[in-house]
């Protein structure tokens, strides 16, 4: 080849491998499992995929003295969750958002809920997609949680009045108030009547 | 409306960037000026050989910024808090002689961040600056039992069978 096309080339050449390296997964794995990690996060990178969560799921693993085929198949199980949240949200959706949608994939929330919030709210659904998935950490049911993240995002609602259905639903489950009655009792106090409004 | 400053990208993407913009300007016409000067330069095997050390010399330019550029995009989060809000971790843990925090903010790391006994009573606190962004966490009381954070919510994917807990951290222009 010609050198002067292969010095244009070279940025290309050295890159693609270094990057495909994470000196943590070689510190702190099995030379095989870090073989296997690694292989799943080359993956993830050619679909432009986020790969820091996997690697904080490998860490994890290995902090928790899981069996190595736990951890490869955890990893690979977020992988999947991410594949299906770009598949749902599309090609353009932003890292923070695929990853919160891979998380409200895997509390339960159905992909179409994904797919018609993503039709419904032109900007990002990074804040409405993580309170779904709190909603459901604290007992709330996934399709209930899906059903008032969608009735807000139909709304028009902004981040922040998602960030405050979630805090209050939060307190009266605190106060001793079941986590569906708590979110239905709040969602009744939202601005939903109002006409859509800006962020 | 896009919220500006949820678009801006992050601290160590903005160094990774400003990295590569301090390459040198190679202009156009690279490719002929270096091949006018294979052509004046001496007999072929010379030429090759030149043309071979140019080659090596600049791919160790760019194996230099490339690893350089590797190693600012991974500075891990504690640094340059820039944006990042002190969240405080506490645990009632009265049994416990040693509690440390563990999650995504340190690589899973079960020694890097250990808590402070505060009181005689086994409440154990620790304040982290974390920038926005869900993360998952456990504390490791005594270096062998995990135990999720009873004031957060539980993470969901519990993946190593261990009780996790998930921290949100908000950013301060919601």
């Amino acid at each position: 080849m010609n050198p002067a096309r292969l010095l244009l080339l070279a940025p290309i050449l050295f890159a693609g491998p270094l990057a495909a390296q994470d000196a943590r997964l070689e510190a702190r794995l099995a030379p095989e499992t870090a073989r296997e990690v690694r292989l799943l996060l080359d993956s993830a990178r050619h679909a432009a995929l986020p790969t820091e969560p996997l690697v904080q799921k490998a860490l994890e693993g290995q902090s928790k003295n899981a069996p190595p085929p736990r951890i490869v198949g955890a990893v690979r199980l977020l992988l999947g969750a991410l594949r299906d949240a770009r598949l749902a949200l599309g090609d353009d959706s932003p890292e923070p958002e695929l990853i919160a949608g891979a998380n409200a994939l895997r509390a339960g929330a159905p992909p179409a809920t994904l797919s018609a919030l993503r039709r419904q709210r032109g900007r990002e659904l990074t804040v409405p997609l993580s309170v779904l998935t709190d909603l459901v950490a604290r007992g709330v049911g996934a399709a209930a949680a899906s059903r008032a993240v969608s009735t807000m995002v139909g709304d028009g609602l902004a981040d922040r009045d998602f960030l405050l259905l979630r805090t209050q639903v939060e307190q009266d489950i605190r106060t001793g108030v079941a986590p569906g009655s708590a979110l239905d009792h709040r969602l009744s106090g939202l601005p939903a009547a109002a006409p859509p409004r800006q962020p | 409306m896009r919220d500006p400053s949820e678009s801006e990208p992050a601290p160590e993407v903005r160094r990774a960037i400003e990295l590569l913009r301090e390459w040198p300007e190679l202009g156009s016409g690279l490719e002929q000026r270096v091949l006018a000067r294979l052509r004046d330069a001496g007999p072929p095997a010379d030429r090759h050989r030149r043309g071979w050390g140019l080659v090596a010399a600049i791919s160790g330019l760019a194996l230099a910024a490339s690893l350089a550029a590797i190693a600012m995009i991974r500075l891990p989060s504690g640094r340059g808090p820039q944006g990042a809000s002190e969240i405080r971790f506490t645990l009632s843990a009265v049994e416990a002689s040693r509690v440390t925090l563990v999650g995504d903010f340190n690589d899973w790391n079960p020694t890097r961040t250990p808590l402070r006994r505060m009181s005689a009573t086994g409440e154990w606190s620790v304040t982290l600056p974390l920038r926005p962004g869900r993360y998952r966490f456990s504390f490791l009381l005594d270096g062998r039992t995990w135990q999720s954070d009873p004031q957060r919510p539980a993470a969901l994917d519990p993946d190593f069978g261990t009780p996790t807990s998930v921290i949100t951290v908000e950013h301060s222009a919601l």
